[in-house]
């Protein structure tokens, strides 16, 4: 592909690519709390409960055509069920809370594989819905995604300090009369809103990179919470932006070649960092 | 030194205090007064914890009656210092504002006063220059007086501090006890501190709480630390001695110790 090719497929899907820049910033931003609350796999085992929510949708949809029309429905229920579950700090005395969100992305892996075998959409049609797709993307569906994470950015900017506060030093908060156990559950909620509506358009492996990837640059650069999500978003908007690019210019599915750029900015910025101190 | 007032700031008639249908304490009677500086101790899993958190408010007693002074109880905690997170990128003014948090509205941020009474409370505890400095890279007793900053900027009349001084090599320790006394003597602030550090426990508080099988004893210091009394509560041969009008705790198998069992022909 040329170059003025490449412009002229940038300009006919800039509507898949504003929406995976918008997907790359509101996970961006969520990341930074997921890696610093070290519930990283819980954003795995959320995406992963979002896509077997999809392919339920296309099963009931055998019996119920409204529902294989609109996914989302369905996703949002059974990831909105996994929030409420992985919100309880403790569920049990005796199992840690790691193994709970493990048993919960097994079982949601297992449902999302037994769900797409009988599923009577094709294997190949379902399988594309769950990787992600942002071509396919129609107007109606992005305009409702960008609805979905301007909410979520306004709770989340509304409502920071306390986030923040619950995040950083639960006990500290719960003294000063936070609500503790409240703002968690609606930091979950709005991370399980994301990632039921990122995911129909993004897919797992985008999502899931796009919740850690930035946010552990934005991390590893940063001093300040502001520059953390700053940077993270950045990172996240380059490396769609180049990934995109990259995908379009040498024919590929864009999740990969996007990860790929998030990485090698990873990459870049540790090493210049060890760089820099070893000096 | 603030003089204690007829009014108890908190105080605990006949609670029972656990989890579930779990007692752990039992008729807990525990008063504290404005201007004291009890210490709490006791060994390992005796309830100490609970014991604090139930003063926190973050645990409803199973039974009995707890209550509060009329004026408003305003509690400055200091948690464990292990307990807070390094990983989050901010800076000691950042946490210290965190204190001022109860007075914003939902959705209000910090304003101008609240970051001069931060700068205040920063600067009382002697660390002014490490303001805009980040939290993960400060020492363990400069992370110690940022976290004290924090509970102070809220105004408190009850300071708490849980472990203040665990995992801190001597000076930082002296340091940090000196630097709550001086917030007790000079700024009658009623101090409350939960420590298994005996020997920093006694030699600052004023009373002290032993909390052990599933009871809590209070009293003065005089009364309640003597040889027989801490053997018998961690089931060990102790010997509380007094040096220099400084009371030092010897648990067995120390020099010291078996030092005063020669003497007393105790040891062949």
């Amino acid at each position: 592909m040329t170059w003025p090719e490449l412009f002229d497929s940038l300009r006919l899907n800039w509507l898949s690519l504003a929406a995976s820049l918008s997907i790359a910033a509101i996970c961006a931003y969520i990341g930074v709390y997921i890696v610093l609350k070290r519930i990283v796999f819980v954003g795995a085992s959320l995406a992963q409960i979002s896509s077997a929510g999809i392919a339920l949708a296309f099963l009931l949809g055998t019996y119920i055509p409204w529902v294989a029309l609109h996914p989302l429905v369905v996703s949002l229920v059974i990831t909105l069920l996994g929030t409420l579950l992985y919100s309880q700090q403790t569920l049990s005395r005796k199992i840690p809370q790691e193994a709970i969100i493990g048993i919960g992305y097994l079982v949601a892996s297992a449902l999302t594989v037994m769900f797409v075998a009988k599923s009577p959409k094709g294997l190949d049609e379902v399988n594309e819905l769950l990787a992600g797709s942002t071509v396919t993307l129609q107007m109606s569906e992005f305009l409702v995604m960008v609805g979905v994470f301007v909410a979520v950015a306004l709770v989340h900017g509304i409502f920071y300090k306390q986030f923040l506060f619950v995040s950083f030093d639960r006990e500290m908060a719960a003294t000063q009369g936070y609500n503790t156990r409240g703002w968690e559950l609606l930091f979950y909620l709005t991370l399980g809103f994301t990632i039921s509506v990122a995911i129909q358009s993004a897919g797992l492996l985008a999502v899931f990179a796009y919740l850690v990837i930035p946010a552990v640059t934005g991390l590893l650069v940063a001093r300040r919470m502001p520059a953390a999500f700053t940077v993270a978003i950045g990172t996240a908007l380059v490396s769609t932006f180049l990934g995109f690019t990259w995908a379009l210019k040498v024919d590929l599915p864009s999740s990969p070649p996007i990860i790929a750029v998030a990485a090698i900015i990873l990459a870049i910025v540790w090493t210049s960092r060890r760089f820099v101190h070893e000096r | 030194m603030a003089a204690a007032t007829g009014e108890a700031l908190i105080e605990f008639t006949n609670v029972d205090l656990g989890y579930g249908s779990r007692k752990v304490l039992t008729n807990i009677n525990l008063r504290v007064g404005f201007g004291d500086f009890l210490g709490i101790v006791g060994p390992n899993g005796a309830g100490k914890t609970t014991m604090l958190k139930a003063i926190l408010g973050l645990l409803k007693p199973l039974a009995g009656d707890v209550r509060t002074t009329s004026e408003g109880l305003r509690i400055g905690y200091v948690p464990q210092r292990d307990s807070v997170d390094s990983l989050f990128p901010l800076t000691v003014m950042d946490i210290v504002l965190m204190g001022r948090y109860r007075g914003l509205s939902a959705i209000g941020r910090p304003t101008r006063a609240d970051k001069d009474a931060a700068a205040q409370a920063i600067g009382h505890v002697g660390i002014t220059d490490l303001a805009n400095r980040p939290y993960p890279n400060l020492s363990g007793g400069q992370k110690q007086r940022a976290l004290i900053a924090r509970a102070l900027v809220g105004k408190p009349n009850l300071l708490i501090l849980d472990e203040p001084t665990n995992g801190m090599d001597l000076a930082s320790e002296r340091a940090i006890m000196e630097l709550v006394r001086h917030l007790h003597d000079s700024d009658g602030i009623t101090v409350l501190m939960v420590s298994h550090l005996l020997n920093t426990v006694v030699n600052y508080s004023q009373r002290i709480a032993i909390v052990g099988d599933g009871i809590i004893r209070e009293g003065e210091i005089t009364e309640m630390i003597t040889s027989e009394a801490l053997s018998s509560l961690y089931s060990l041969p102790i010997q509380v001695l007094e040096i220099d009008g400084r009371r030092v705790i010897l648990p067995p198998g120390t020099l010291e110790q078996d030092a005063i069992k020669h003497a007393a022909g105790g040891v062949k």
